[in-house]
């Protein structure tokens, strides 16, 4: 059954690179994308697919990080399955956003060389997706190496992986201290970045007439849904059930969310925004929007009801299905409805009808982040640590902390000023970074922080009167 | 002892004239950037223009006179059956259709908004504003993203989804002053700046000034308009047709409650 699964994600995912090389070579013609204002939509599947990919999994990333904070036994299995999941989920979102691109390959020469942190794209694409991403390897990377470890030593790559880890308590209380601020200092990032995407998504930066207010809220609530319905499916009963009763509350809001948006909308002074919502409500959208709302009503229910029979794996993912469904409506709705039905000049309304082409792409990167996870759980196991309580802190390096303080400052400064030169800060507004390739120095900032939690549990400890090397035993008490 | 303080006094001053150094390089760069961006501005005899259309609805014959003659002039590829059909033609000047209660149809070329939210959202600075106030692109730097389209209020953005072909794909038709556009970019409306910067590099050669009338019919919509409705010039200099004209009664802005505050000022018809 999962060779199968395996089988049929791997043909998805060559079918989708077979269609992605399609648009490669005879443009973006090829897809249902159009003039906006003449009939169309200029963001379609693939922007909803980052929409929701996204959310999700920052949405379970940021869940994950708090119930790691919290460190509690009942719900460790989602702890551990939601990093593997984030990382597949935002994989899957990067994909979606390189397959939208007019212009891919310079993308990747620009961006470094002039990327504006002014623009949406830098907080959707650079901090959402790829800094999120970056954090989130490390994160499980570190978390993994116990597991690693274990594995048999003549493997070299395991060995390596693992960098040395030793079952020492000191290796513990300190494995145990990094997962615990890692967590803590990733959860603003991650929680950040859904907003940010709220943001983008639901206000739309420079329209007259916004959506209203509840779009943002919606889009976050209903990607805690999303979040919340994948890591139903992934984890196992005793903490599903705790999963499942979020679910269940975060889907509720949202059909409320979802119903008092539409009855603000149609009530708003704003033609244009009046105009989107009767397009939701009995215009060419209204069998998606009944669709939706019918949906997140159903897995309301369904959660509740799963929760309280001792959640069913069954009923559990079909619940999770139909939450996944209902979001990915909601994102298509709130994406494309607007761009043919909500503009504020009289252009005509218009269409947009996903091509076989971009349906092949967007299931090719689904079916690429299914085998991501499906690979990362198998050879990465990010529970929890736990050090005994009654072990005192091991003896200080001075090294170590010297190295951790210097990436964090370093890093930190780094970051500052890339991103002060990228934004053009000390010059006119709206023009060049004052330095080109200052988003670079950004992201080696970024990426020099996130080398602190690295270096602080990959220094080993200098050989301590007190410990051991095997078992953490203090010496005096053997 | 004094040995280790000689030590500390040398490796602080070392530390300090570093610190020096960097920010005068900072303080340096970001002159040089001011300056930079400033230059055009200053070349313009020490005031900056702010160039502006005025389009009279009263005496637009709504012929597509300029649509076609901004096509020509632009080297803007004509949409094939099948483009054209699936709605994908690129037209830098249209015809915004006719609503009602508001305007007849009404020629719409991209707004140039002093508040550009175009520029915004731009990721890599593809979009600009020139000191000038025209609202350009740089086309070998767009990605492709298309921010830009979703965030203009006014759907004056175009993007290129195939490769431009032109009738028997003959280069020799093409104006040489403009460059064609590559598929995977996002396209607009420049003003004809290339007709801008001819003009002002004649009349710096000529060491006259640049007149009014010599601005009023430049870009190509305005040349071609035979009732001549659409003008073209400098909105801050008070003596220019243009600007007497925006400060018509009868002058209204496309979607003012955007706070975008466009350069294109249309005349409204019966009043």
């Amino acid at each position: 059954m999962k060779r199968a699964a395996i089988v049929v994600l791997t043909a998805l995912v060559t079918i989708g690179a077979y269609a992605w090389v399609q648009q490669v070579v005879h443009g973006e013609a090829v897809a249902d994308l159009r003039t906006i204002g003449a009939g169309g939509a200029v963001w379609g599947l693939y922007v909803v697919g980052d929409g929701f990919f996204a959310s999700a999994a920052l949405a379970g990333l940021a869940l994950a990080c708090v119930l790691r904070v919290r460190r509690s036994r009942e719900t460790e299995s989602a702890a551990r399955m939601a990093l593997p999941l984030g990382v597949a989920g935002l994989v899957a979102s990067l994909g979606c956003v390189l397959a939208d691109l007019g212009r891919p390959m310079a993308a990747m020469v620009n961006l470094p060389l002039f990327g504006r942190p002014r623009s949406p794209f830098f907080g959707t694409f650079t901090l959402v997706a790829g800094a999120s991403l970056l954090a989130t390897v490390v994160h499980l990377g570190l978390a993994s190496r116990p597991q690693w470890a274990e594995r048999p030593q003549t493997a070299w790559l395991w060995r390596s992986l693992a960098c040395g880890w030793k079952e020492t308590a000191s290796a513990r209380w300190r494995r145990e201290r990094v997962d615990f601020w890692l967590s803590l200092a990733l959860l603003p990032l991650f929680l950040g970045g859904i907003v940010i995407l709220g943001i983008v998504f639901g206000v739309r930066a420079g329209r007259p007439g916004w959506q209203g207010g509840f779009e943002v809220v919606t889009f976050v609530v209903s990607g805690g849904a999303a979040g919340c319905s994948l890591l139903a499916l992934a984890t196992r009963a005793p903490t599903r059930a705790n999963v499942l009763r979020l679910l269940g509350v975060l889907t509720s809001l949202t059909v409320l969310l979802v119903v008092a948006g539409e009855i603000l909308a149609l009530r708003t002074p704003y033609s244009s925004v009046q105009r989107y919502a009767r397009a939701l409500l009995d215009g060419p959208y209204r069998n998606l929007y009944w669709a939706e709302l019918v949906l997140f009503f159903l897995a309301a229910i369904m959660s509740l009801v799963t929760w309280r029979k001792t959640a069913s794996g069954i009923w559990s993912a079909i619940t999770a299905l139909l939450v996944c469904a209902a979001v990915f409506i909601e994102r298509f709705l709130v994406l494309v409805a607007w761009q043919t039905h909500g503009l504020g000049l009289s252009w005509p309304a218009g269409t947009y009808h996903p091509t076989l082409i971009e349906w092949s792409v967007f299931a090719g990167l689904a079916a690429a982040a299914a085998l991501v996870f499906r690979l990362l759980v198998k050879i990465c196991a990010a529970g929890t640590a736990t050090s005994d309580p009654t072990d005192p802190p091991p003896a200080g390096r001075r090294l170590r902390s010297l190295t951790t303080a210097a990436c964090l400052i370093l890093g930190f400064a780094a970051a500052s000023v890339g991103l002060a030169l990228s934004a053009g800060l000390a010059s006119a507004p709206l023009l060049d970074p004052i330095l080109p390739g200052s988003p670079l120095v950004f992201l080696a900032g970024l990426f020099l922080m996130l080398l602190a939690p690295v270096a602080c549990e990959l220094i080993p400890d200098r050989d301590s009167p007190l410990y051991e090397s095997s078992g953490g035993v203090p010496a005096t008490t053997k | 002892m004094k040995r280790d303080d000689d030590a500390r006094d040398s490796r602080r001053k070392l530390l300090a004239g570093l610190a020096a150094s960097a920010a005068g390089a900072m303080v340096g760069y970001s002159g040089a950037a001011v300056a930079k961006s400033a230059e055009p501005a200053a070349a313009s005899k020490g005031r900056s223009r702010k160039w502006g259309l005025v389009i009279d609805l009263d005496r637009c014959a709504r012929c597509g006179g300029c649509v076609v003659a901004c096509q020509q002039e632009n080297n803007v590829a004509p949409a094939g059956p099948e483009a054209a059909a699936r709605t994908r033609p690129i037209h830098w000047m249209d015809f915004l259709p006719p609503a009602p209660g508001s305007f007849a149809a009404t020629p719409i070329p991209c707004m140039h908004c002093e508040d550009p939210p175009c520029v915004k959202v731009c990721p890599v600075g593809a979009t600009y504003q020139s000191p000038d106030g025209i609202t350009a692109q740089i086309w070998e730097r767009c990605i492709g993203c298309r921010y830009c389209m979703i965030a203009c209020p006014y759907a004056r953005r175009y993007f290129n989804w195939s490769d431009p072909h032109w009738p028997g794909d003959d280069p020799s038709s093409l104006n040489p002053d403009v460059a064609p556009r590559p598929r995977g970019v996002v396209e607009k409306c420049t003003l004809c700046h290339h007709r801008i910067r001819a003009a002002s590099e004649r009349a710096r050669v000529d060491e006259e000034p640049l007149t009014d009338e010599a601005l009023r019919r430049l870009p190509a919509c305005a040349q071609s308009c035979p009732t001549q409705a659409i003008t073209f010039g400098d909105l801050d200099d008070p003596t220019s047709e243009v600007a007497h004209l925006a400060a018509s009664p009868r002058a209204v802005r496309l979607l003012p409650e955007a706070g975008t505050r466009p350069k294109v000022i249309y005349l409204r018809e019966g009043k």
